[in-house]
């Protein structure tokens, strides 16, 4: 009997947290547009005048965006896909013999590719609101959206972690919105023939959604 | 032979007498026409022969050797098509003009004495078409030389200096591609120098054995390999100093992703173009043609050469160069 009661419980909770955040769909379906902090190094180059070194520009708010789709297995377990492309800015800083340090800012750009498979752990509250926690892995491809000699794309291992929150509407609970932060990291990026490149960085959307099924 | 005349001597000095990014020969036909100095398709193979005197520093057959390298050097460009040949030794000397055999040699000619020149080119053209019909080479007897692969201390490399003359043998003038430090032998370019600067590396050095992109440019410019033209772009704008054009004033460019870097010079007015660059972002650079050369070093006037400004980055954005195309606009300002 005090079996039988525990379960009860442990039952009941789910019950009203589905209730009030739009019932079982599993099937979810997003879009988003955000930005990313981004540090990527091109490493350096000199000649007889000078060395340069160059960076890889944040991405501005509106130049990252993507669309995702997630299947719940359980109530807090999901599998997710991503795909998200962004174009980010390179400057580049000459440091010359005869003239001294100059910034050369967006001197070129580049586009990221992220295709990602990933976890989602999440937590629906009965408010309509569900924080949840992700970690992914995938890969990033990179492309100057220029022609550069020799290179024409970087691909790399991508792997991610963060989290965000989802806020599904209760008067429409097939639709929702939320805000979404994840650390990327990835192997490869663009450099200079010396370089060594990696890419870090954060990237943080705002994400609608709608459930399916 | 009405048509030919005797165009130019390029010579390749050392620092006592300071005598050009690459720069194409060019002359001014009788109908006012700029046209460039080159070898018509027609004459390739281009025979050449070497004078048959003995070196005083090394055996004849180092000397053909030597040659025989320094036109592989610039045969071997992937994205410049010319060929050579070399015809055998002759008696007639370096710089018998109009004897239809482009012939290299050592001269010791007594006004060559003290005169710091190495060696020099000349050529013999074609007025109205700028063909190149012969052209020789000689190599002064008041230096001492060296063909050994690594150099030689005290030593002048042969090869080295064939290496620069040929490229004047193909139509390039000087390159002003280079910075120089002071060495044990006054000053002397730093690697990385184009090999058409006009001062040798020095003593010892074999550095110039080896062409730069620079270099490499140049000769594909005039002598474009497959799609080289097509595979490249360029680059123009004007130099302007408190609103007036630079004349003559010197602007490389310089693409970190290839680490190549490429010069032109301006017109009288400023404007300038950098042909040739293969595609990707450029860092341009602007200086004046000063110490340790000189407007005469190139063929510009002087005065008429503005060299009072400081060297200077263009920096009103990117410098992207695409396959096929022109980027213009790249204006830089320079100040006194």
């Amino acid at each position: 009997m005090k079996r039988a009661l525990l379960l009860l419980a442990f039952s009941a909770v789910p019950a009203v947290g589905l209730a009030q955040t739009g019932g079982t769909k599993k099937l979810e379906l997003s879009g988003f547009v955000g930005g990313m902090s981004l540090t990527q190094e091109l490493g350096t180059a000199s000649n007889i005048y000078m060395s340069v070194t160059g960076a890889a520009e944040s991405v501005d708010f509106g130049k990252l965006y993507g669309f995702g789709a997630s299947w719940a297995f359980t109530r807090n377990v999901a599998a997710e896909f991503t795909f998200s492309r962004s174009t980010n800015l390179y400057g580049l800083d000459v440091d010359d013999e005869a003239i001294g340090n100059v910034a050369l800012p967006d001197q070129f750009e580049a586009e990221q590719v992220f295709l990602t498979g990933g976890v989602i752990v999440q937590f629906p509250l009965e408010v309509g609101l569900v924080p949840y926690g992700s970690f992914g892995i995938g890969q990033l491809k990179t492309s100057p959206t220029s022609d550069i000699e020799g290179i024409e794309s970087v691909t790399g291992t991508d792997v991610s972690f963060g989290g965000g929150v989802k806020y599904w509407i209760p008067s429409v609970p097939w639709l929702g919105v939320g805000f979404d932060l994840r650390y990327h990291t990835a192997t490869e990026g663009l450099t200079f023939p010396e370089g060594d490149g990696s890419t870090n960085g954060t990237a943080y959307t705002v994400v609608g959604m709608v459930r399916l099924f | 032979m009405k048509s030919r005349i005797l165009a130019l001597v390029t010579a390749l000095s050392i620092p006592a007498t300071p005598s050009f990014s690459y720069q194409v020969l060019q002359n001014e036909t009788p109908d006012g026409d700029l046209v460039d100095l080159r070898w018509f398709s027609a004459s390739f193979p281009v025979r050449y022969y070497v004078n048959g005197r003995e070196p005083l520093d090394f055996s004849l057959q180092d000397a053909v050797d030597g040659i025989a390298a320094s036109f592989r050097a610039w045969e071997d460009i992937e994205t410049a098509s010319i060929t050579f040949q070399y015809a055998g030794t002759t008696d007639a000397e370096a710089f018998e003009f109009f004897d239809d055999q482009s012939t290299l040699g050592f001269r010791d000619d007594p006004d060559l004495e003290g005169t710091g020149i190495l060696g020099a080119t000349l050529q013999v053209i074609n007025i109205f078409t700028g063909e190149i019909v012969e052209s020789d080479i000689f190599f002064s007897d008041f230096f001492v030389w060296s063909v050994d692969p690594g150099g030689r201390p005290n030593t002048f490399d042969f090869v080295s200096v064939a290496t620069h003359e040929i490229g004047h043998f193909l139509g390039l003038g000087h390159s002003h591609v280079g910075v120089t430090e002071t060495g044990g032998f006054r000053r002397r370019p730093v690697e990385g120098s184009a090999i058409m600067y006009p001062f040798s590396f020095g003593p010892g050095s074999v550095i110039g054995r080896t062409l730069t992109a620079d270099d490499v440019t140049g000769v594909s410019i005039l002598y474009p390999a497959g799609s080289f033209l097509q595979r490249t772009g360029r680059l123009s704008g004007r130099v302007t100093k408190g609103g007036s054009g630079v004349g003559f004033a010197h602007v490389v460019g310089f693409n970190p992703f290839t680490g190549e870097t490429v010069g032109a010079f301006a017109d009288e007015s400023g404007n300038y173009e950098i042909l040739g660059l293969r595609p990707g972002p450029y860092v341009v650079r602007v200086n004046p043609v000063t110490d340790p050369t000189s407007p005469g070093d190139f063929g510009f006037p002087d005065p008429g050469t503005d060299l009072d400004f400081r060297d200077a980055l263009y920096t009103g954005g990117p410098a992207e160069v695409e396959a096929s195309s022109s980027t213009g606009g790249i204006d830089v300002v320079v100040e006194p």
